[in-house]
């Protein structure tokens, strides 16, 4: 070496660096690609031409295993291209799926209900045409209400005489109404200025506390409409009617099937409140009030019974009484105290007869249409008299004016699924909280169910009884699929 | 590797980041002193070639300390320090042994013979020389053993290739042997300039992968392991390779002043043949130079002066 020339040295040097094999160190780091890009280029420089090093790197390579997690982070391993293209090719899928589930949905379902109506309504339909409601709602316990309805108090008074009891107060008619198993229940009456109280129910009596109750007769001549002492917190306010006249609205008790089942709770909330609201306010109110007497048993709690109020009023013209019973459909969580739980859609009756939902727990409410028009505000002026199970003939007058709208008496609602029934045997269902509507004409044996709905209990979603004014029961075991009379 | 220049450089940066780098080393524990550490990453970092500061600092940052203080600490035989390296590497380093060696008692011997030069049985002027003072914490520990040992394996084959039987050579091929230099013929001259020019132009990734598939014969799937990169990479690499060459080779001769028909001519338009083209041009190498066996002590000296 000491011979070779300086330059020949360094040759071999600068040869000897190029061939130099880089350093375990560098091979490595190369391997595990944590060397910078010009070092990199270096060592794939030397590995391009060095078949030993690359049989160096080859070796020693980590185990399979160990290498891809030295590779490539788990993390990563879950956004591979392939996993992501069968992922992106799943998700497409389950997108148009999805969409087209819901549009066929959306076609398959208004159709349906076509077809009902037509199948159903048409032959059946005495003066409604069903027709979907538009209003979605949210299927839930609702809350119905029960609400006096308004009769002409002519007419009323007409039927007050001849009930021929006379209840002296409200708050013993109350516990007339509240007492289970009784079957003489009286709604609410509206009592003009001084009072006239009468006697309405035939039931054994209690003791009866001399009660006045003032109404005054709207300055249009309305009776005045109460609002029933009974409805709950929930319960709209507007009921209340300033009635100049004094009316007296006497509301007899639906008879036979009542008793039984017992009613709606309403009657207790009615009771209680009943107590709570003395003459005084009542009549410093200048409110009618028709109270509403269902039984307060029902285990169910499901029904809401819309008992006529006849309203007996010095204004002919009166056009309703009004009174709000409000029942909850919350099963049997119905608190008599009239507390209700709130769900989110509730149901009642409006004092014209007219079926009412709310969505949000009484605050607002909104009409719902079973047939799109036929219920048209004001135009309700019917009374009905009905009567007691055994005594009284359910006594039903009319003095429509126009064509028979439907006067809704009673609602009772299961989550989604709804029943509404009302005047003239009309009864309607709805198993989407009201959407669609759909009528139905119980019969059994031939026989139709008559008269006006006064009563509607379904303890669950199959098992349903309906009270008529004409004191029939008609029960069904199946959701309304058939229907046997008592 | 001239180093005295960065060295005051590489100096300070070490003095600044030592407590730092000492103490995610836990170079207490191993019983390495705050000095001798820093005189290690010293050393380490005028080796690394990096020229500013900032590039310094990364190299420390990514330099992994613990497993460097771990072979040093080995090395200055610390038997603390021995001892946590054989209870985390014993088993492993035979498992690649006979990953390598592929045969239970050879694997044995090769890894035996690593433990000898890894405790250092050598020793020099009365001093204990360890292979372990090499590493220098760019790579894992782990493989550095690794690739140690896989030198090692083929040091030791190229040694026992040579005293097998010529025969026995020819029929096994020179697996691990550059071809001989085959004289250049005059009339190929030109073919062999062009296809160095375009090589020459490729990066060396691509050229490693030519290298390592035409001439080593290995798998895809090895090259991209080696490369890190997934298999369809280099198998596209590849295709793209075999195309692009022939191309660019005829391009280059023509530009030589050959008529494009005799470049082709010369090419002799088949993949097979651009492949031998290839594998003269990347066999380049002429006598295999072993691994250094004792580097430790060759730049022990050199380190020193």
């Amino acid at each position: 070496m000491e011979t070779v020339p300086k330059i020949v040295y360094e040759r071999l040097k600068a040869r000897a660096l190029t061939v130099d094999h880089p350093d375990p160190d560098l091979l490595t780091a190369f391997s595990e690609r944590s060397l910078p890009r010009q070092e990199r280029d270096g060592v794939l420089e030397h590995l391009a031409r060095c078949g030993e090093c690359r049989q160096v790197v080859a070796l020693a390579l980590p185990a399979e295993e160990s290498s891809r997690l030295v590779v490539r982070p788990l993390p990563g391993k879950w956004l591979t291209w392939p996993r992501l293209r069968w992922g992106m090719i799943a998700a497409g899928v389950i997108v148009v799926g999805s969409f087209g589930a819901l549009r066929y949905r959306a076609i398959s379902h208004p159709g349906l209900a076509g077809f009902e109506k037509s199948s159903q309504a048409a032959p059946m339909a005495k003066e409604a045409k069903i027709q979907p409601e538009p209003l979605a709602a949210p299927p839930a316990r609702s809350q119905r209400k029960a609400e006096a309805i308004p009769t002409p108090l002519g007419e009323a008074a007409g039927l007050v005489a001849r009930s021929g009891k006379e209840s002296d107060s409200l708050e013993e008619l109350a516990k007339l109404q509240a007492a289970p198993g009784d079957k003489n229940r009286w709604v609410g009456r509206a009592v003009g200025g001084p009072l006239h109280p009468r006697t309405l129910s035939h039931g054994p009596k209690p003791p009866v506390q001399p009660w006045q109750q003032k109404m005054m007769a709207n300055s249009d001549n309305n009776s005045g409409a109460l609002p029933s002492p009974a409805s709950p917190p929930a319960a709209p306010p507007p009921f209340a009617r300033e009635a100049n006249n004094i009316s007296i609205v006497t509301a007899p008790a639906p008879a036979s099937g009542i008793g039984n089942s017992g009613g709606a709770q309403v009657s207790l909330d009615q009771k209680t409140l009943n107590k709570a609201q003395s003459q005084d306010t009542l009549a410093l109110n200048g409110r009618s009030m028709t109270s509403l007497v269902p039984s307060n048993d029902n285990p169910g709690g499901e029904v809401a019974r819309a008992k006529p109020a006849e309203t007996t009023a010095n204004a002919p013209q009166s056009q309703t009484a009004q009174a709000y019973a409000v029942a909850s459909a919350e099963g049997s969580n119905f608190s008599p105290s009239g507390s209700l739980v709130a769900e989110s859609s509730h149901w009642a009756i409006t004092p014209l007869g007219g079926l009412e939902r709310s969505l949000d727990q009484g605050k607002t409410w909104q009409e719902v249409d079973v047939n799109g028009g036929a219920e048209m505000p004001g135009a309700v002026n019917r009374q009905s008299a009905l009567k007691d199970s055994q005594a009284r003939v359910a006594a039903k007058q009319r003095t429509d004016r126009k064509p028979k709208p439907i006067v809704f008496r009673a609602v009772a609602a299961n989550g989604p699924d709804v029943w509404a029934g009302g005047s003239e045997a009309n009864l309607y269902h709805s198993t989407d909280s009201g959407q669609h509507w759909v009528k139905v004409v119980p019969s059994w044996r031939g026989i139709e169910l008559s008269g006006d709905i006064v009563s509607l209990q379904f303890a669950d979603v199959r098992n349903g009884r309906i009270v008529t004014s004409s004191a029939e029961i008609w029960t069904t075991p199946d959701n309304g699929q058939t229907w046997a009379k008592q | 590797m001239s180093s005295l220049k960065p060295n005051s450089a590489v100096q300070s940066v070490v003095n600044e980041m030592l407590a730092e780098l000492h103490a995610k080393a836990g170079c207490e524990r191993l019983g390495l002193s705050r000095v001798s550490f820093s005189t290690i990453l010293c050393e380490v970092g005028a080796k690394c070639g990096a020229s500013s500061e900032t590039e310094l600092r990364s190299f420390f940052l990514y330099l992994r300390v613990d497993e460097l203080a771990l072979a040093r600490a080995c090395a200055a035989g610390e038997n603390s320090a021995w001892e946590l390296f054989l209870t985390k590497y014993r088993e492993r380093l035979y498992l690649s042994a006979l990953r390598i060696a592929r045969e239970d008692s050879a694997a044995r011997e090769l890894a035996d013979s690593l433990y000898a030069d890894l405790y250092g049985t050598a020793t020099r002027d009365g001093q204990r020389v360890s292979k372990l003072a090499s590493y220098t914490g760019r790579g894992s520990l782990e493989g550095w053993l690794r690739t140690v040992l896989a030198q090692e394996y083929v040091n030791r084959y190229r040694r026992t290739k040579r005293l097998v039987s010529l025969e026995e050579e020819s029929e096994e091929g020179a697996q691990f042997r550059a071809p001989d230099p085959e004289p250049v013929n005059a009339a190929d001259n030109r073919l062999n300039r062009a296809t160095d020019q375009v090589l020459a132009e490729l990066p060396p990734e691509d050229r490693m992968v030519l290298s390592a598939y035409y001439l080593d014969g290995r798998t895809l799937a090895e090259i991209a392991r080696m490369l890190g990169v997934h298999e369809s990479t280099i198998s596209r690499k590849l295709d793209k390779l075999a195309k692009s060459l022939r191309k660019q080779i005829v391009a280059a001769l023509t530009k030589g002043g050959m008529s494009r028909r005799q470049a082709e001519e010369a090419l002799e338009v088949d993949v097979r043949d651009l492949k031998v083209d290839i594998r003269r041009s990347l066999a380049q190498e002429t006598t295999p130079v072993p691994f250094p066996e004792k580097r430790v002590e060759a730049r022990v000296p050199e380190g020193e002066g």
